[in-house]
């Protein structure tokens, strides 16, 4: 009886195991973000970072470009980011057109131009 | 005898010949076809401040023009919606002045002289005069529905001749939101004629046709952004005469099925060659153009822009490498000179050039 209880312990364990990794391999771990070249691919996503909070569950990185805008300034001001200069941004996660997606294992998501941010993180 | 026996037989008689057939090298080398001369002026910082925080910020670079006389050089810089500003090199002597109504700095065109501005605004060709802030109507309702005035990077997007203006459009597709194809404008007599339409690779994409455009009597010479060839149009005729410009292969051809890529467009546009600017002289044209020098990247760019000679049959003659700085949207010319203003550093670079 002691050994079947042991049994199923394990792998209700090993079953909560899997799904905390596959939880986890959906995860979004960082979005970084350039508003070089297309302030408009950023704007609307910005918004919807801020209203999901989800700046605060994920780690986000902007350049020089997105701070030095005067229209994203109202939905930067209570945003929980972290600001890195481009060159930096292109020396860690290469050119970025508008922004990327990398989740807890490392697989990266570039963002097109008619992706939206609502169809990864609900 | 036996002295020019042993010259001849030596190591330095093989010497003085391979110095000899380098000379004569060297002396057998085309000799350029242009011949040019470079002055640097020098001009003022502190009457250029407000100029040079306006290109501080990439975002309104393009609002800066600016336009070169035979008596005058103004920079012109609108920073607000209704006051322009302006730098006289002559006097050294900056002014500003209001115009009586507000602009909207994102769509409408400006083509500044010395003593007057073409605007288009709200659907309007104006001409305000500075010396009696006069307003005249040159036209009404320009664009049709769907269409837009199209704002050219380093140009003002109206070209004056001296019949008329031509006005650069595009038409706008309700599902895309991009251009279908694009066209000129000729406003003359109060008569609107289309004048040009877009070569078909520039269809259904919106980055980089840029039309870049200069006039002499009667003609238009034009090439675009990243444009392959020149084209001379003769306006009454509507004969279109074009070649193709030096180093064509460096204009990258943008793969239109990519556009939603913004990486693609970032390594595109780092990586292709511009033309800018087109000047016309009484016996050529300039081509100021831009290539990579390397392979470049946002955060390491190197550049070379040069000057290219053409003559008014459309064959290209010669090219001068360009070695100081440059802004773009601060290249001007008059008659006989071409400029480039580079406030940073206090200098204004002069070209005079002859064939």
């Amino acid at each position: 009886m002691k050994k079947y209880i042991s049994l199923v312990i394990a792998t209700l364990l090993l079953i909560h195991c899997k799904n905390k990794t596959e939880t986890n391999k959906m995860e979004t771990n960082k979005i970084v973000i350039s508003c070089l070249f297309c302030k408009g691919c950023v704007q609307s996503n910005l918004k919807y970072i801020k209203e999901k909070r989800i700046d605060l569950k994920t780690e986000i990185i902007l350049d020089s470009t997105c701070i030095g805008f005067k229209e994203f300034k109202p939905i930067l001001r209570d945003l929980k980011f972290k600001h890195l200069p481009s060159v930096e941004i292109e020396e860690r996660y290469g050119v970025i057109g508008n922004f990327i997606l990398i989740d807890s294992i490392g697989r990266r998501v570039d963002f097109k131009t008619d992706m939206h941010l609502e169809d990864y993180i609900k | 005898m036996n002295k020019l026996k042993c010259i001849k037989n030596s190591s330095e008689c093989k010497l003085i010949l391979l110095f000899f057939f380098i000379f004569l090298f060297f002396s057998c080398e085309k000799e350029s076809a242009v011949k040019f001369e470079v002055s640097e002026m020098f001009i003022s910082k502190d009457s250029l401040v407000n100029i040079q925080k306006n290109m501080s910020n990439e975002a309104s670079s393009y609002l800066t023009q600016f336009v070169n006389s035979a008596s005058q050089l103004i920079v012109s810089a609108p920073y607000n919606d209704s006051i322009l500003y302006y730098y006289n090199t002559s006097s050294q002597e900056t002014d500003y002045f209001h115009i009586p109504f507000k602009l909207n700095l994102e769509y409408d065109l400006f083509n500044y002289s010395e003593d007057s501005i073409i605007i288009f605004h709200q659907n309007n060709l104006l001409s305000y005069r500075i010396l009696d802030s006069r307003i005249d109507t040159l036209f009404s309702g320009v664009l049709e529905k769907n269409e837009f005035a199209k704002k050219e990077m380093y140009g003002s997007g109206i070209l004056k001749l001296s019949e008329g203006y031509v006005i650069n459009y595009g038409i706008e597709l309700p599902e895309e939101n991009f251009i279908d194809t694009t066209a000129m404008y000729l406003i003359k007599n109060k008569r609107k004629q289309k004048l040009l339409y877009y070569p078909k690779e520039f269809e259904n994409y919106i980055h980089y046709n840029d039309l870049i455009l200069c006039n002499d009597v009667g003609n238009i010479y034009y090439t675009f952004s990243t444009g392959k060839t020149l084209s001379k149009f003769n306006i009454e005729t509507k004969e279109l005469k074009q070649r193709e410009l030096i180093n064509a292969d460096k204009y990258l051809t943008y793969d239109t099925l990519k556009f939603k890529d913004m990486s693609y467009l970032v390594e595109y546009s780092h990586n292709t060659k511009y033309n800018l600017k087109l000047f016309e002289f009484s016996n050529y044209i300039a081509l100021i153009t831009y290539q990579p020098a390397q392979h470049n990247t946002p955060s390491n760019s190197k550049w070379i822009h040069s000057i290219n000679i053409y003559d008014k049959n459309l064959n290209y003659i010669d090219k001068i490498d360009i070695s100081h700085p440059v802004i773009k949207s601060l290249i001007s010319a008059n008659e006989e000179y071409i400029f480039f203003l580079y406030p940073p550093n206090e200098k204004m670079y002069r070209y005079k050039i002859e064939l």
